[in-house]
């Protein structure tokens, strides 16, 4: 990913920063005791540390820095253009679509096109500078001429031992002498007319310059300064190298040399700077702070003190940039922090988990890779596996253990490179709670996002569940709602669909056949529970069966619940059958049955739901969502008008609507109906011919199928009003709910 | 003072300075025998050169005998300070590119500040 390498940069310039810091409050003790040349090779370590984007992991964080959370998501809800209000007589899609998709947008990719651009921005500034500078000086130069000048030229590469053909070239432009070029070293001299002692020492300062490769040493650190443009330090930092390479150059010059070179090489440094200012522009801007760096060079230049080279302090330097950003964890850290985990796929991963004393070996993939962990768990006190909650995958592996006691914490082992490093942290807070942790389940929603419900003691058929939240990928834990208030039976399952919506399957224990699911969508504030039902074939048999749900699992809105259905008649032996319901939207409604591919297949016809609502006197049955059981019929009347007839519109015909309504409709609450127009065959057609209409509307009826004697129609504009749920009621109108029978009431004409 | 002089192309430029250099009036076959060895431009393209630095005024021709003689109006410390920028010039007005190591920075130093840079080496020699 590479949104990840802007995190690393983030975590870098951070834990760099901190160096620096120490480095620029350390300074007078630095200046007092190290050459300069130490700190040029620490702006020269700091810089390589800052082009590395990645950081040496430690398995234990003594300290940690959060940087400000990237973690916002902008939802774009974007309108299915199939869900038209008004459906007409073509026939509609077979499997629904839902009817909002959400463009994620995260800050996080933002803020890594952002961080791009300003890179790319800095480095196009200083090239464009380099090129611009280059153009304009170079056609005001040419090659040196002078004998006098050219034999101290030669005099002086021969001194320092110089073979390469660097370009002397005299300029007019320029007012101080300068070295640039990066493989065609150039010698910029302004003709200023300077004596023979004071051009030599010019010659030579700059020659050390090329021999020190300073031009690739400031290359090197405008490079970290562009990666990290925005960190104010790091210009303090190329502002500091650059004074430094001047330094160290003054110090090679002046080595070992009595104070009257040392004067000498001043003189000539401020007689360069008169002459030029003899032919400073009138309008050149003056720059500030000359003479403060000046001045220090000056000390540097006379400090006849003995310094010390620092080898050892350079190390300890070195050593903190290596380790700080390893002892300094940031919070983000490895792979996509946004991107949501597939939990859906886990089902059939083939990972697992086994134990063999309080060893545990995670598989993955069937065993492709494994990992082995040991566990500081007491295993006399109970299984490991009863004491242990894990959750595997490739992005996230955590294992929840301990808290048995009452006293201890639980501990959450976390690893996010498939169990080959592993942190342990804790779950603070749960030393508190005033019961002994039987039973652990932990779930990642992203590399983030975690779960952690803990299983209190079992007594007398009820207990208690405390739910933890992670948004750091495990490193704390914060305790949120529970439905301990609501119900507290055992779990046989658990799960987050979102940081918001979560699930907690009890056991199966009143008269009802189908799991118990409670549902929260406020982070466990309030829990309602789920109306689902058996699958049809298991509903008949005078309720033989049952069924426990185990932890749902979501990638997005869709999820999976997986649940054990199993038969209760006593005589018989037990069988177990393992099912497996969808959702599409975030659990709220569970259809039975998966496609192959593991993505619910919503709404097809015969698997809409094992809710039939069957009217016998017109001879139809409509197939209802789970969520519409205990729904109620509504009948009515419809009229229609005879067509033409401008004043006082007569009824001509009349037939009766059947609307079902959705179990939570109230007067105060308006839920969508689904309304059913019924008409005779004749009434149909004398409609088709516009012989009547009904109500206002220019649109009439859309057919939903007909029997031998009726046709079934859904008003239009039944939906004018856009009610709570009537999206719902277009899916499974578009799904061939209505199916016309011949099972026609005789009694009825 | 303030007047903007207009940008010369490079070759011009180069003429420019031959002439600057001279510091006297030159024919233009000093010109041409100072370009020998740099570029190998015909003596008829020199003579446009100059005929053109005539018309933009940077240059006068008189006529002695058979030879034009032409001397620089404009001197090179006027060209430099009054030459014309480019758009991208201008944006980067005196602001040195970072990727040269110069003696010292220009125009960061004033009279005043160098006075007193030379009272601290004094300071810093007397001892000795």
């Amino acid at each position: 990913m590479v949104q990840d390498l802007f995190q690393n940069v983030i975590e870098v310039t951070l834990t760099t920063s901190v160096v620096i810091a120490a480095l620029l409050l350390l300074l007078p003790l630095i200046h007092k005791n190290y050459t300069a040349k130490w700190q040029y090779w620490v702006w020269l370590v700091l810089a390589v540390r800052l082009l590395i984007p990645f950081s040496p992991s430690l398995p234990q964080t003594p300290i940690e820095i959060t940087p400000p959370s990237q973690n916002i998501e902008f939802k774009v809800p974007v309108q299915n253009t199939v869900s038209s209000p008004l459906p007409n007589n073509a026939p509609v899609p077979q499997a629904a679509k839902d009817s909002t998709a959400a463009w994620t947008i995260t800050l996080n990719g933002i803020l890594f096109i952002v961080w791009v651009l300003g890179i790319a921005v800095f480095l196009l500034y200083h090239s464009v500078g380099y090129f611009l500078f280059k153009r304009s000086v170079l056609r005001f130069s040419r090659p040196v001429e002078g004998k006098r000048t050219t034999g101290l030229w030669c005099e002086v590469k021969e001194e320092m031992n110089v073979r390469q053909n660097i370009r002397l070239l005299s300029c007019r432009k320029v007012k101080s002498p300068m070295m640039t070029g990066f493989f065609k070293p150039i010698l910029l001299l302004p003709d200023l007319g300077f004596s023979s002692s004071d051009l030599k020492i010019i010659l030579k300062h700059e020659l050390i310059h090329y021999k020190r490769r300073d031009i690739w040493y400031k290359l090197l650190l405008v490079c970290a300064n562009a990666v990290h443009w925005f960190n104010p330090l790091i210009y303090f930092m190329v502002t500091m190298s650059n004074k430094d390479i001047e330094m160290v150059c003054d110090s090679e010059i002046i080595r070992d040399s009595d104070v009257a070179f040392r004067k000498q090489y001043s003189d000539t440094i401020l007689s360069a700077i008169h002459k030029g200012n003899i032919r400073r522009m009138a309008f050149s801007t003056y720059f500030y702070g000359g003479k403060k760096t000046m001045k220090e060079r000056f000390v540097n230049i006379f400090d006849m003190n003995k310094k010390r080279r620092g080898m050892v302090a350079l190390c300890m330097v070195l050593a903190a940039v290596c380790t700080v950003g390893g002892l300094v964890a940031c919070q983000q850290n490895g792979v996509g922090n946004t991107k949501l985990i597939d939990n859906i796929s886990l089902l059939d991963s083939g990972n697992s988990y086994s134990f063999d004393g309080n060893r545990l070996t995670i598989s993955y993939h069937k065993g492709k890779t494994t990992a082995e962990v040991e566990l500081p768990i007491d295993i006399s006190v109970t299984y490991a596996e009863e004491q242990t909650g894990a959750y595997i995958s490739e992005e996230k592996t955590a294992v929840a253990y301990g808290g048995l006691d009452g006293q201890s914490p639980v501990k959450v082992m976390v690893s996010g490179d498939m169990g080959k490093t592993w942190n342990t942290y804790t779950v603070k807070g749960s030393d508190s709670i005033d019961d002994n942790f039987i039973g652990k389940r932990t779930g990642f929603i992203s590399s983030n996002d975690g779960w952690l419900v803990l299983d209190g003691n079992a007594g007398a058929g009820t207990q208690n569940h405390y739910i933890y939240q992670t948004e750091d990928g495990g490193r704390t834990w914060t305790q949120i709602g529970n439905s301990n208030e609501v119900y507290a039976k055992m779990l046989t399952g658990a799960s987050f669909a979102s940081d918001n919506i979560g699930f907690l399957c009890f056991i199966r224990i009143d008269d009802s056949p189908a799991p118990t699911i409670y549902r929260t969508e406020d982070r466990g504030q309030t829990w309602e529970k789920l109306e689902i039902s058996l699958p049809k074939e298991y509903q008949s048999g005078s309720g033989k069966y049952r069924a426990d749900a185990l932890s749902p699992v979501f990638n997005g809105a869709n999820g999976v619940l997986p649940v054990i259905i199993y038969n209760t008649a006593g005589s018989e032996l037990r069988q177990e059958t393992e099912g497996r319901y969808s959702t599409l939207d975030f659990g709220k409604t569970w259809t039975y049955g998966t496609s192959s591919d593991g993505n619910a297949t919503h709404g097809t016809t015969g698997e809409t739901g094992s809710i039939v609502y069957e009217n016998a006197q017109y001879g139809f049955r409509f197939s209802l969502l789970e969520s519409w059981k205990g729904n109620t019929i509504v009948t009515g009347k419809w009229e229609g008008l005879a067509t033409g007839d401008s004043q006082g519109e007569k009824v001509v015909e009349t037939g009766p609507t059947i609307s079902i309504r959705h179990p939570r409709w109230t007067s105060e609450n308006l839920r969508q109906d689904i309304p059913i127009m019924v008409s005779t065959l004749a009434q149909w057609n004398s409609l088709q011919q516009g012989k009547f209409h009904i109500g206002a509307a220019p649109v009439d009826p859309s057919e939903l199928g007909r029997n031998s004697k009726y046709v079934f129609a859904l008003p239009a504009r039944y939906n004018y009003a856009f009610p709570t749920g009537y999206e719902e009621v277009e899916t499974i109108l578009n799904s061939n709910s209505l199916q016309p029978t011949e099972d026609i009431n005789p009694d009825n004409k | 003072m303030s007047k903007i002089i207009k940008r010369l192309p490079d070759s011009e430029l180069e003429i420019m300075m031959i002439i600057w250099e001279a510091n006297r009036t030159v024919t233009s076959a000093y010109v041409s025998e100072k370009l020998k060895d740099k570029r190998e431009w015909k003596i008829t393209s020199v003579l446009t050169f100059l005929a053109r630095l005539v018309e933009k005024g940077f240059v006068t021709s008189t006529r002695e005998g058979k030879v034009n003689i032409y001397s620089a109006v404009i001197g090179d410390q006027e060209y430099l300070e009054n030459e014309s920028k480019s758009f991208l010039e201008k944006l980067y007005s005196n602001s040195l590119t970072t990727f040269v190591s110069t003696l010292y920075k220009s125009n960061a130093i004033n009279a005043d500040d160098l006075a007193e840079l030379r009272q601290f080496i004094d300071k810093a020699t007397k001892g000795e």
